[in-house]
């Protein structure tokens, strides 16, 4: 019991040590722009259309298409599809709003899914 | 833009559409409303002078830019939620000059922070015709708080987004986050909304100060923020006299518009595990094993027991088990739990902290836990590649995914819906739920998707079927049913914490206690607060003597 405390004091002083300084302030957009069409795809699209285990635009993709097909990045999207599925929604896929992906924003996602990416 | 003809035709050759219902992705209201008894010329000079505080670019108002704003997973054709128009400001002084044109105009006003609380009525208003104040844009993460482990943030910034930026900066604060990682840390705390790690119940564990705007323009800060200095204000909540922030959540009595956050540092360790229990009954050996784990605390974080399709369901489709209509047979069942090497019940827990704490814990949780018929017990390291189990140890770490998203893959073109009674951590009242609306939900037709979320001295029924968006039976079949779950949780006094806006009134109905007092303080607050009856009618089940 003595060694755990000894040893958990030792851990928090560390902890504390770490801590000591990093107080700031920061007062800046949560997202700093521009961002790439690839960042735009990791920021938005990525957590459910990566290749994979765990991603749910993948996994429902895959019920009806073959390999890679199901994996947006893999495959040669159609622009206006994209456009047309980022404003309207498709299936589970929800729409998104402008003040969430600008106009200026969807164009780069469509250029980077526009070709097929290994 | 885009035809809808055209889309079908690029998206069947591209095999993207197949087997889709057809169209059920976008179907447009008759029209785009009007607010109430507005007259139409007098809603457009109030857009002009909206457009003029805000920019032309951030009012929308034309049908296809509404899209965004209705209830994707709507049970109910697109009229019954349909927004009039959104306005999207950008600071506290856009919105004060918006509410004072929509006072002068007497047009409802829906807020939204990030408008991604899907399940429950997403960006949609509860009354037709509402215009939206869509506060997305407002996204600003105005403090970290490194030595006090605190943030004050915007109404448009995700977990996502405060997830990002806490890393890029070097940050050793946790984030606590919803399961779908694209929610917003405000909307999902004013909605009294969970997470996982142990600051997961959010309101309870994280809410501390804010700022507000009410329908007369008034900005105020709640507890010590009113106090000139305010040193405390994101470390103590309560300041002096009566502590109002709860009448801020889930309530239209203004505007919130940033708030203060504690988040967890991070701690010396964690190691997160999973126990699975083979029989359908082990919610209630297993309810009465937590409770007093939770209530010493050896338990820190919101415990979860999972039952087994929502567990599969982030893993694979229905299809692949099962083709034919109703519930998913036993043998499928089976088949699940041995492809998957899942339970019918599935707790996931975390250990937090240094070696030997987690050490000692552990052998605690575990040698209690081993009670419970069945157990079997998962680590990370004897769990490797399966998806429920590596998204469930990131949302005990805070670490934002979409992976539970894929409940609603489950089925295609699917939507689902939130019903969430609460009950006492009680195994004999946590069986009598789980049967009860199981046996419903097969009843009508649909699978049980279920799990059970301890905070701390109560437990979460989180319901979340899913249904073919866009089929009118499926939609009626499933107002239906929760419906009926409503009126049987109210009979068996389980009340029920949030709902979607085609339930808000029933629930609130429900709060019945001496004639409906409790309804008729919150009106009384509302025609205080909110005289000219503006925000967010109908928002759980109150409204203004206005709009009524």
């Amino acid at each position: 019991m003595r060694r755990l405390k000894a040893r958990s004091a030792a851990a928090l002083g560390v902890f504390a040590l770490l801590l000591a300084g990093c107080n700031r302030t920061a007062e800046e957009p949560a997202e700093r722009g521009p961002l790439s069409g690839e960042e735009l795809y990791a920021l938005w699209c990525a957590d459910c259309h990566d290749p994979g285990p765990g991603h749910p635009g993948t996994l429902r993709l895959e019920g009806r298409l073959e390999g890679d097909e199901a994996v947006l990045a893999k495959r040669a999207n159609d622009p206006d599809v994209v456009r047309f599925a980022v404003r309207n929604g498709f299936g589970m896929m929800p729409p998104f709003r402008a003040t969430e992906i600008t106009d200026e924003e969807l164009e780069r996602i469509v250029d980077h899914l526009a070709e097929p990416r290994p | 833009m885009l035809s809808r003809r055209r889309f079908v035709q690029a998206t069947a050759a591209s095999g993207l559409l197949a087997g889709l219902a057809g169209g059920s992705w976008a179907i447009p209201p008759a029209a785009v409303p009007s607010p109430g008894a507005i007259d139409p010329a007098r809603f457009a000079e109030a857009l002009r002078a909206m457009r003029a505080i805000v920019g032309e670019a951030f009012v929308f108002a034309e049908e296809p830019q509404l899209v965004g704003y209705r209830d994707h997973f709507a049970l109910k054709p697109p009229e019954a939620h349909a927004a009039s128009a959104a306005v999207a400001p950008k600071s506290v002084e856009e919105i004060q000059g918006l509410l004072k044109v929509a006072r002068e105009h007497g047009i409802p006003v829906w807020t939204i922070s990030t408008g991604r609380n899907l399940g429950y009525g997403g960006a949609a208003p509860a009354m037709p015709g509402t215009l939206v104040l869509d506060l997305k844009r407002m996204n600003r993460i105005l403090e970290v708080n490194e030595k006090h482990a605190y943030v004050v943030v915007e109404p448009g910034v995700s977990y996502k987004d405060l997830y990002n930026h806490l890393q890029r900066t070097g940050s050793k604060l946790w984030v606590d986050c919803a399961a779908p990682g694209w929610g917003g840390v405000m909307g999902n705390m004013l909605d009294r909304g969970v997470g996982y790690t142990p600051m997961g119940e959010h309101f309870l564990n994280q809410q501390c100060g804010m700022h507000v705007v009410l329908s007369d323009g008034t900005v105020i800060e709640t507890g010590l923020g009113s106090q000139a200095g305010r040193l405390a204000q994101h470390t103590y909540r309560y300041g002096h006299g009566p502590w109002i922030d709860g009448l801020f959540t889930q309530s239209n009595y203004g505007v919130v518009t940033r708030i203060g956050v504690q988040l967890m540092p991070e701690p010396a360790g964690y190691r997160p595990y999973m126990v699975t229990f083979p029989d359908e009954d082990a919610i209630e050996p297993l309810t009465e094993a937590i409770r007093p784990l939770k209530l010493a605390q050896l338990i820190p974080n919101a415990a979860a027991s999972t039952e087994l399709l929502w567990e599969a369901a982030v893993e694979v489709r229905r299809d692949q088990y099962h083709t034919g209509d109703g519930p998913i047979p036993p043998s499928a069942r089976r088949k699940l739990m041995d492809d998957l090497q899942i339970g019918e019940w599935n707790f996931y827990g975390g250990l937090y902290g240094p070696p030997e704490v987690m050490d000692a814990h552990w052998e605690v949780i575990r040698d209690t836990l081993a009670s419970v018929p069945g157990a079997r017990f998962h680590t990370a390291e004897s769990r490797t590649g399966g998806a429920a189990f590596d998204y469930r140890a990131k949302l005990m770490s805070g670490i934002p995914n979409m992976t539970e998203f894929g409940t609603v893959a489950w089925i295609p073109d699917a939507g689902h819906v939130g019903f969430a009674p609460v009950v006492p951590v009680d195994g004999e009242l946590a069986l009598k739920q789980y049967r009860k609306v199981r046996q419903l939900s097969n009843a009508a037709g649909f699978d049980y998707f279920g799990e059970f979320i301890v905070g701390w001295r109560d437990m979460h029924h989180i319901f979340m079927p899913t249904f073919r968006r866009g089929d009118e039976d499926e939609g009626r079949r499933m107002i239906e049913l929760v419906e009926a779950l409503i009126d049987d949780a109210t009979a068996d006094k389980f009340g029920i914490y949030r709902t979607h806006l085609d339930f808000m009134d029933k629930v609130a109905a429900s709060y019945d206690f001496n004639d409906g007092a409790l309804a008729g303080f919150n009106s009384a607050l509302k025609g205080a607060l909110d005289p000219a009856g503006i925000l967010a009618p109908g928002k759980s089940g109150i409204w203004p003597e206005v709009a009524a």
